[in-house]
């Protein structure tokens, strides 16, 4: 049952951290979500425009532009504007935070203070699994 | 101050004046135009109104001397004044350079720090997270010595990334940055998430973790910013958890009188040294013998602990055995002087 409603979910992670954006794909992985991966803004949009996805993991500091500014972009096209969007950085500062939110993101995570295995619970929790 | 400035006539013109006079009467007197009973009374009511005259002048000559003299100490009171308004307008500059100069560092500090701990925070992120892929079980099953090794990489990586959390926390009370939402809301979800966070680490212990709470529906709702009350209730039990040996007792309750919450943490530690004691809610103080149980923990937590509460309208207070154990009582009033802030 978990394996049909996981694998057609598709997770844009949006991470220019190799490492981390691996481990965070093999965690996914092993809930059988379909995964794809971004180093960078312009990375991101190429996936987006070329398929659907369920859900986007947005770092805030990438090579280029930044994910403030591509999580506002995305809020402002009608065609992406709905798909929920969960901030992973190590910026942490209450107001950073607050931004993050008020520019229309669905959550903002700490990498520092989570886990892949919880973030993976957080998708799972918004996308309804 | 002299005659001459004055612009008044001088004695001796008075007296060379009264001469002329009486001249001008003895001639008279020789010549046969007044009497000499006249001549004498005339002399004599001329020296008289000149000695009168004379002494008049004087007076008023000493008292316009008085008045040149007042005169010109305002004026020179008039100049000390100006000068030092001029010296204090140019201080004023200077301050309000300097506060500007302050202000910029400030900023600067403040993304120093916030620049130093994202750095800090990516590379260790990476580190906790391998060790947490380690001891997936999904990844595969590791020998007893490799979870250990790897469990213990994880709670050092932990506490690093905690140490970084508290002092980003800290600088942001310091410099005043730290919003308090105070809103009237049930404290129940907070201490219950609190408290929750805490039964697996409890239990691993085989530490008792009682609460005693009161009936939900009586309690009346209090005026709290929900995050920070989590924080410091988060710091206290962690420090109760952290000092109490295994198989010992952690108590938490929370009840209502008189328009005043009290909560309190209870446990059966190893107690706080009663000369240590005043120095417990200061920054970066750990006590003697926490240090010698316990190697990870920054001396941050309590000092946030206590501004939290100040910032609740709400008073903090320890009581503790050496050896026996510690109990703190956290007391806050159930509608805040402080809300909205």
């Amino acid at each position: 049952m978990e394996q049909n409603q996981t694998g057609e979910k598709t997770i844009l992670i949006v991470e220019d951290d190799t490492f981390m954006g691996s481990l965070l794909e093999r965690k996914f992985k092993q809930k059988n979500f379909q995964i794809l991966r971004a180093m960078n803004v312009d990375e991101a949009r190429k996936f987006i425009e070329s398929g659907p996805v369920s859900l986007i993991l947005l770092d805030i500091i990438l090579p280029g532009t930044d994910g403030i500014t591509f999580l506002k972009e995305l809020k402002l096209n009608p065609q992406f504007k709905d798909i929920p969007v969960i901030i992973t950085s190590n910026l942490g500062k209450e107001e950073e935070i607050e931004k993050g939110i008020a520019e229309g993101a669905t959550d903002y995570i700490v990498k520092a203070h989570t886990t892949p295995g919880e973030i993976v619970e957080k998708v799972e929790k918004i996308l309804g699994i | 101050m002299d005659q001459e400035k004055n612009n008044l006539p001088s004695q001796k013109h008075i007296w060379l004046i009264q001469i002329v006079f009486a001249v001008a009467v003895a001639a008279m007197l020789f010549l046969g135009y007044i009497p000499t009973v006249s001549a004498v009374l005339l002399f004599f009511v001329l020296v008289v109104n000149s000695a009168a005259f004379a002494l008049l002048l004087s007076g008023f000559r000493k008292g316009l001397n008085f008045y040149n003299t007042e005169t010109e100490q305002k004026s020179k009171k008039i100049e000390e004044f100006d000068q030092i308004t001029r010296q204090l307008v140019k201080r004023e500059l200077e301050v309000a350079h300097a506060n500007q100069r302050l202000a910029e560092l400030d900023v600067a500090k403040s993304d120093f720090v916030s620049v130093a701990a994202h750095q800090l925070r990516t590379p260790l992120t990476g580190i906790k997270w391998s060790y947490t892929a380690l001891l997936d079980p999904e990844t595969g099953p590791l020998t007893a010595e490799q979870k250990e090794i790897a469990e213990n990489g994880l709670a050092s990586i932990s506490n690093t990334l905690d140490l970084i959390n508290d002092l980003l926390n800290v600088a942001h009370i310091e410099e005043g940055k730290m919003k308090f939402e105070i809103k009237r809301q049930s404290i129940f979800p907070v201490f219950k998430k609190a408290v929750e966070g805490f039964r697996l680490i409890a239990d691993e212990k085989k530490i008792t973790l009682a609460v005693k709470i009161p009936d939900e529906s009586g309690f009346p709702d209090v005026d709290i910013d929900a995050e920070k009350m989590e924080l410091a209730i988060t710091n206290l039990l962690d420090n109760a958890v952290k000092y109490t040996p295994n198989g010992g007792r952690i108590d938490f309750s929370i009840s209502q009188e008189q328009g005043l919450v009290r909560m309190v943490v209870q446990d059966s530690g190893i107690g706080i040294p009663k000369d240590q004691k005043n120095r417990l809610f200061s920054k970066f103080f750990r006590a003697d013998n926490a240090t010698a149980v316990q190697t990870s923990g920054t001396g941050l937590g309590l000092y946030m602990v206590k501004k939290i509460i100040d910032r609740h309208g709400g008073k903090i207070v320890v009581d503790s055995t050496e050896g026996k154990g510690t109990a703190f009582v956290i007391t806050i009033p159930e509608i805040s002087a402080k809300k909205g802030e």
